[in-house]
């Protein structure tokens, strides 16, 4: 049972000498080297100079009793083995052992035990605290593992929110256990304003699906090309053939893969056994039939040969302004209960999709769109995952001839400086006032730094993406700026503006007393008349409201520095 | 040192050195006698708490060592005092100050 060479520092106390001096004689040539106390502060102070695998002590002593030891033993360490030699055997009731049980990690031994059983129990208990040990370390390791794992994931997909000159879409991933088997993937065609699209989900979840569906994303890099990416069921072929060659039985992909053309309003797509696609006018609500005859194809990799052709993928025209949303089956299994018994549906997903479309203001775009649709199911709750869950919005990309200006630039320090410049140029050039730009470019870069340096750490930064929208601008108005992003979340109270007499004097005392703690807030108080924060599902959405008549505001301090 | 045979033997097994159980034993002979002398002026000062607490010592003494007569008459003398029976206290002190006596 026990580990060979092994020995366990025990250390006892108990008052009384011939107890200590008995046991010492019992623990002679054995794997247990005991250090005597005859008081409770004696070992506490031999507790903190030397380390200990097991602890022995009397109930009834002079000083402090046994279970005070115990508790002034927990403070450091929690799950240390503490076992209670007494003679209290003839206890009237329960409460002595119930006592002892209050630990997970302490045990009784009788003081007439003998030598024998003394060693059987130390011994016992000692393999078991070595297994509690060990356990510990392994799941330990593999929440690193995880963690790392998780990292890498992230690394490989696509940023949470993406645009380009076609397109721009916006997606909540939630894994179940910290890594997921739900695919999303977009490979843009250059020139055009057309690409591929794919949202997958491999069967089961975890470290499994996970592995698997990085598989399968590095079999798309390779095999996506100009040739194949109009045709659907070509991609799906190939996929389908490699999941069936060279994943272990069992393992298929649902997926929906769509090639968009954004510049003709048309996609074709082929489901292999997803939710279904739901198309909505951003204007009207009005939900627009994707796949109204049913066709598509099983999931990939079920059989040796996918039942396929041209005839199994859905052309489809949509107006300018239709809104895509797609999602894994994982968001139906989401449930109001642990056990999966109370799930969603699709009229409920419907709902969710066109209740979050009222929420927003039609400038603000699709940014928080899942977001808010996966907040909204939280209110209703259904807030346990039973599966991993992704949830997407994508659209055309519009032109922006209106005077707003929005944004999606990686998160590093050089973007959001380079950000900030150019909503200061956008300001300049519409409203041609430079001190109202130059306050713009403050308020930005001191915000965006805050959410770089401060909001996310060093690992997830890289791969993080900051959205940035600014509505559009007229003279004598307010101007709007809303920025999305995944750092960790504003506390909101403390950046309400509270109301500012004297700006300029506010400025410079605020200034000299928080801003070199890197926040900026003060800073930002004083340029915007409102700042909201509004969290959806981790999602951190900032709207700063900067007035244009702030009169007092251009007389700039000499004490700030844009620097 | 009059130990009688079942305690030798005992201890014997438990630490399987002669030498060492002689060192045991003296041990539990002056433990014992202070835990006896103990109880003794914590009744003169009617104490109960202190008392409670010598019989209990007593008990640990003696079980430790394999005295099983003298655990026995010090878990009577703990109860009577825990049920504050006089007489039954005072009856196992006595047993156990016979018995004591008996091991040296």
């Amino acid at each position: 049972m026990r580990q060979e060479n092994r020995t366990y520092n025990v250390l006892m106390v108990d008052d009384e000498k011939l107890v200590c001096f008995t046991v010492a004689a019992f623990l002679r040539h054995t794997e247990f080297r005991l250090v005597t106390t005859n008081t409770v502060s004696e070992a506490l102070h031999r507790l903190q100079h030397s380390k200990f695998d097991i602890i022995i002590s009397d109930v009834v002593m002079e000083s402090l009793d046994g279970f005070a030891f115990r508790e002034e033993v927990r403070r450091a360490y929690p799950h240390l083995p503490f076992i209670f030699l007494t003679s209290m055997t003839n206890s009237s009731d329960n409460a002595f052992f119930l006592r002892i049980m209050d630990d997970l990690f302490s045990y009784y031994v009788p003081k007439d035990s003998g030598r024998e059983l003394l060693i059987r129990r130390l011994r016992q208990i000692a393999y078991a605290f070595d297994l509690h040990l060990q356990a510990h370390r392994q799941t330990q390791q593999i929440h690193e593992n995880l963690k790392l794992a998780s990292l890498v994931q992230h690394a490989v997909l696509p940023s949470w929110a993406y645009r380009s000159d076609a397109c721009e879409f916006s997606y909540l991933y939630r894994p179940l256990h910290k890594i997921s088997g739900d695919l999303v993937e977009y490979y843009p065609l250059k020139p055009g304003r057309s690409g591929l699209f794919i949202i997958g989900d491999i069967s089961g979840h975890g470290t499994q699906a996970a592995l698997s569906m990085m598989a399968v994303q590095s079999l798309l890099l390779l095999t996506v090309k100009e040739e194949n990416v109009t045709h659907p069921e070509e991609i799906a072929r190939i996929v389908n053939q490699f999941l069936y060659d060279h994943l272990p039985e069992m393992v298929y992909m649902c997926a929906l893969i769509v090639y968009w053309d954004f510049e003709h309003n048309l996609l074709r797509m082929l489901n292999a056994g997803q939710p279904e696609m739901i198309c909505l006018r951003a204007s009207t609500g009005e939900i627009l039939p994707v796949n109204p005859d049913g066709r598509g194809t099983t999931p990939l990799g079920m059989f040796q040969e996918l039942a396929v052709s041209a005839e199994d993928v859905v052309e489809m025209t949509f107006p300018d302004d239709a809104l895509f949303f797609t999602f894994t089956d994982g968001l139906l299994d989401l449930s109001r209960d642990e056990g999966g018994e109370q799930p969603m549906s699709i009229p409920g997903v419907l709902d969710i999709a066109r209740q979050s479309l009222a929420d927003i203001r039609p400038q603000d775009g699709l940014w928080s769109l899942p977001y808010r649709g996966f907040a909204r199911l939280a209110d209703a709750g259904f807030t346990h995952l039973q599966d991993d869950c992704t949830m997407l919005v994508i659209r055309k990309r519009l032109p922006e001839d209106d005077g707003s200006l929005t944004r999606c630039i990686p998160a590093d320090p050089v973007a959001a400086d380079r950000l900030a410049a150019e909503f200061s140029a956008h300001v300049e050039q519409i409203l041609h006032d430079s001190a109202l730009a130059t306050m713009v470019d403050l308020l930005l870069n001191e915000f965006l730094a805050n959410v770089v340096q401060h909001g996310l750490d060093t690992q997830t930064r890289r791969h993080e993406r900051l959205v940035v929208h600014c509505d559009p601008l007229q003279p004598g108005q307010d101007i709007r700026i809303v920025v999305w992003d995944h750092s960790r979340p504003w506390d909101s109270c403390r950046l309400r503006t509270p109301p500012i007499d004297e700006p300029n004097q506010r400025l410079d005392e605020l200034n000299s007393a928080n801003a070199i703690a890197g926040r900026g807030i003060p800073i930002m108080q004083v340029i915007a008349r409102d700042i909201i924060c509004n969290h959806y599902s981790r999602l951190n959405e900032t709207i700063f409201v900067i007035p244009q008549t702030g009169e007092e505001l251009m007389a700039f301090p000499a004490s700030l520095s844009l620097d | 040192m009059p130990m009688n045979d079942a305690v030798h033997n005992y201890l014997l097994k438990q630490v399987g050195d002669e030498d060492l159980l002689q060192e045991i034993y003296a041990e539990f002979l002056t433990s014992f006698r202070t835990g006896l002398d103990a109880f003794r002026a914590a009744m003169e000062d009617q104490n109960q708490d202190r008392m409670r607490r010598a019989a209990h010592t007593l008990k640990g003494n003696a079980s430790i060592v394999g005295e099983t007569a003298m655990k026995q008459l010090a878990i009577d003398m703990e109860n009577g005092v825990i049920d504050q029976k006089h007489d039954v206290y005072q009856n196992a002190l006595d047993q156990l100050e016979d018995a004591f006596r008996k091991c040296l």
